[in-house]
């Protein structure tokens, strides 16, 4: 089917089912317009959306860069929604490596070898194994807080990135076509994989 | 398109969505073209390297004082080296690479010779240039302007036979889109040719408007001519739009395709852009001819960029800047006095001097008009730039500028489009800071605008400041003093300050050593970035 590429920009967008309504209201905000709209046909949470905006549009530069702004913070939020603590799981299994390293080490040398001296090493590197599983949490639990204060921060540093986008696109005010080009703005159909050639 | 039993049986059992990744995912409409070709054309030119090697391993086992004779062989290519004009980093890393490589370094250094692999093409460019050089409206004395445009003029006179149009009328576009809307405009209104020349064309929404207008035109008797650079719209612009352009009757040539053989003018590219219609009006800038540019592709964040327009005698520089191009591309002559307007140029209005630079020309032009504008800034002294790898003359000059009071401020992309030169860039950028240049990255943007402004002038161009725009690539510019532009070229600038963050002394990369060192180390292939 053939689209009015002359007229109109169109924008193919992928979105968690549940960022749909905040998606779509920003999108608004920039003058953008959903003409379709289908279900992923392998994930349950996505639905894919076709936008389009008239092509000759007043402060169109300004609008496609607030609408990078407002991609990224989105992005950026749902990446630190998602919980990740990448830092925080490596120094968990690392320092929890290295303590079953010490116990599995006491161990062996405590009773595969019949040594006192060997024995009484085996009984120091146990206790090493001790002290360092409490420092083991209380490391982890330290780079935990850090990195959950530091998430929470950047959080609300994206939220605040798409509520300045917004009031900035509201400010733009109502999105103004400049001219017409060529033809009439007739809605034409979009194809289903989105080809337009 | 998905057979509706699989998607029938896929809704059955859906999977839940993947934790983590992208909340919104923007699907672009291009396609990867051309991978299969690359790779076929990569494996021949290794198949050839390696039969190079294997003949070059049976030689030296053959003669046994190979060894010497070959060492004192790459001596004298470096003592050859440093003889020449090439740039100092340029030498260094030459003088590196034949003694370190000294069996075979030589032949390398033999077979990158301009005299080697361009020298059919410079005696075909010269005579081109010598046929056409009288097509040019000739120098005129500028008395109404200020001391620096008019040396600036007249350098781009004596260095490549530019002549200063007085009286042409300019705009200043601050986005390919805005650009591009203008130019469909025009192309509308042409009447006898359309002549276009980008580095890269590619197919999309964008060429896709381009072909509406260009086959309508052709029909209407108007002659359509597009070069477009062969590495540049490799794997962009598929052989199916080539053949759809030429069955609607637009010549088309690919400058210096790329050929399944090993050979170092694959280096050689033409990095212009240009639109010329009628000979009344002509556009240039940093843009291409590929939907990023207008921000309906989504590539590296936001693309900003730039271009201007030129009606009047200026555009009819850029027709004789495509005809040259044409003709050594096409191997056919021209009858130029078709194309080439000629006018009567006053000796009033703003001045207007469309330039290029290239193999084709002895001086290094596009340098020359950057160091002029920067040596001349006495206030400010703003550049836009995606690409910043000066060589030592234009960083010194940057810093003692900046040392001397003059606001200088270079803006930079934050989003990269290649990590290894963005890494250098923002080294290079970060090395002047000591010196008072202020550094900006504009944010989630990539900048693909090529701008040097200063209080009096500005160019607009293809330029990057990098060495293979500086002495490798063919590039073009136009250099005006039109306060119109200058207003919107400060404009421009003054918004792109706003949405940038500032790199400091204390937030410079080059305070942590991980990053110094990959950047050292990269610096080494500069003068291939």
């Amino acid at each position: 089917m053939e689209t009015d590429y002359r007229n109109y920009d169109r924008l193919f967008v992928t979105v968690k089912l549940n960022k749909l309504d905040e998606l779509e209201e920003c999108y608004r905000a920039l003058g953008w317009e959903c003409v379709d709209s289908r279900d992923d046909s392998v994930y349950r949470g996505r639905v894919h959306l076709v936008y389009r905006r008239p092509h000759r549009i007043e402060n169109k530069d300004k609008l496609q860069l607030l609408q990078v702004y407002l991609e990224s913070a989105l992005n950026d939020e749902g990446r630190l929604e998602s919980r990740a603590m990448p830092l925080t799981a490596a120094t968990g299994i690392i320092t929890g490596f290295v303590t079953l390293a010490l116990v599995a080490l006491g161990l062996c040398l405590m009773y595969l070898l019949d040594n006192p001296v060997i024995y009484t090493a085996g009984i120091i590197f146990l206790t090493c194994s001790a002290n360092m599983f409490l420092l083991a949490v209380t490391v982890t639990l330290k780079v935990f807080f850090g990195e959950n204060k530091r998430r929470k921060t950047k959080l609300l540093h994206a939220r605040a990135e798409i509520e300045a986008v917004l009031k900035e696109a509201a400010t733009i005010g109502d999105i103004c076509v400049l001219r017409e080009c060529g033809g009439s703005f007739a809605d034409a159909a979009v194809s289903e994989d989105g080809d337009d050639r | 398109m998905i057979d509706k039993k699989i998607s029938a049986r896929r809704r059955e059992t859906k999977a839940h969505s993947p934790k983590g990744g992208k909340v919104v995912k923007i699907r672009t409409e291009g396609r990867n073209l051309g991978v299969w070709r690359t790779f076929a054309i990569g494996i021949f030119i290794l198949l050839q390297t390696a039969l190079i090697l294997l003949f070059y391993l049976g030689v030296i086992s053959y003669f046994r004082i190979y060894q010497l004779v070959a060492f004192i062989f790459s001596f004298i290519c470096c003592i050859h080296v440093l003889s020449t004009s090439k740039p100092g980093h340029t030498k260094t890393v030459w003088v590196l690479f034949l003694l370190l490589f000294n069996s075979f370094g030589y032949i390398a250094y033999l077979m990158s010779s301009e005299r080697i692999f361009f020298g059919w093409a410079k005696r075909r460019y010269n005579k081109i240039f010598k046929r056409t050089e009288g097509l040019t409206c000739g120098y005129v004395e500028l008395t109404h302007v200020c001391s620096q445009v008019r040396r600036d003029a007249e350098y781009l006179w004596n260095a490549g036979r530019f002549p200063a149009y007085c009286g042409s009328a300019l705009k200043y576009f601050a986005s390919g889109a805005s650009m591009f809307d203008d130019v469909l405009d025009e192309l509308e209104k042409a009447e006898k040719f359309i002549f276009i020349e980008f580095f890269i064309i590619a197919d999309g929404v964008l060429l896709n408007r381009f072909f509406d207008v260009l086959s309508k035109k052709v029909k209407e008797g108007v002659d359509v001519r597009i070069i477009c650079d062969g590495m540049g719209s490799h794997g962009t612009l598929s052989f199916k739009m080539q053949k759809k352009l030429r069955k609607a009757g637009v010549k088309l040539f690919r400058f210096n395709r790329i050929v399944p053989r090993f050979t170092f003018a694959l280096n050689v590219r033409d990095h212009r852009k240009i639109i010329v219609i009628d000979g009344k009006t002509a556009y240039t800038g940093g843009c291409n001819l590929a939907d990023e540019y207008i921000n309906e592709k989504r590539m590296h964040g936001y693309w900003k960029d730039s271009g201007i327009k030129a009606s009047g005698g200026a555009a009819s520089g850029f027709t004789l800047m495509f005809l040259r191009q044409w003709e050594f591309v096409s191997k056919k002559s021209e009858d130029y006095n078709k194309y080439v307007t000629s006018f009567e140029n006053v000796r009033e209005g703003a001045v207007a001097v469309p330039y290029a630079d290239g193999k084709d020309y002895e001086s290094f032009v596009c340098k020359g008009v950057y160091s002029n504008i920067m040596a001349g800034a006495r206030e400010k002294l703003y550049i836009m730039t995606p690409y910043f790898i000066p060589d030592e003359d234009t960083a010194a000059l940057l810093a003692q500028k900046a040392l001397s009071g003059v606001d200088v401020r270079i803006v930079l992309p934050e989003v990269p489009d290649k990590a290894y030169v963005y890494r250098v860039s923002v080294d290079s950028a970060e090395r002047l800071l000591q010196s008072g240049v202020r550094v900006f990255k504009m944010r989630h943007t990539f900048v693909h605008s090529k701008v040097v402004f200063s209080e009096n002038c500005v160019s607009v161009s293809s330029v990057n400041i990098d060495l293979r725009s500086y002495y490798n690539q063919f590039e073009n510019g136009i250099y005006t003093n039109d306060n119109g532009v200058l207003c919107d070229v400060l404009r421009d600038f003054e918004n792109v300050f706003k949405v940038c963050s500032e790199i400091t002394e204390e937030n410079s990369t080059r305070n942590k050593l991980f990053p110094r060192m990959v950047a050292g180390i990269l610096r080494v292939f500069s003068p291939l970035m």
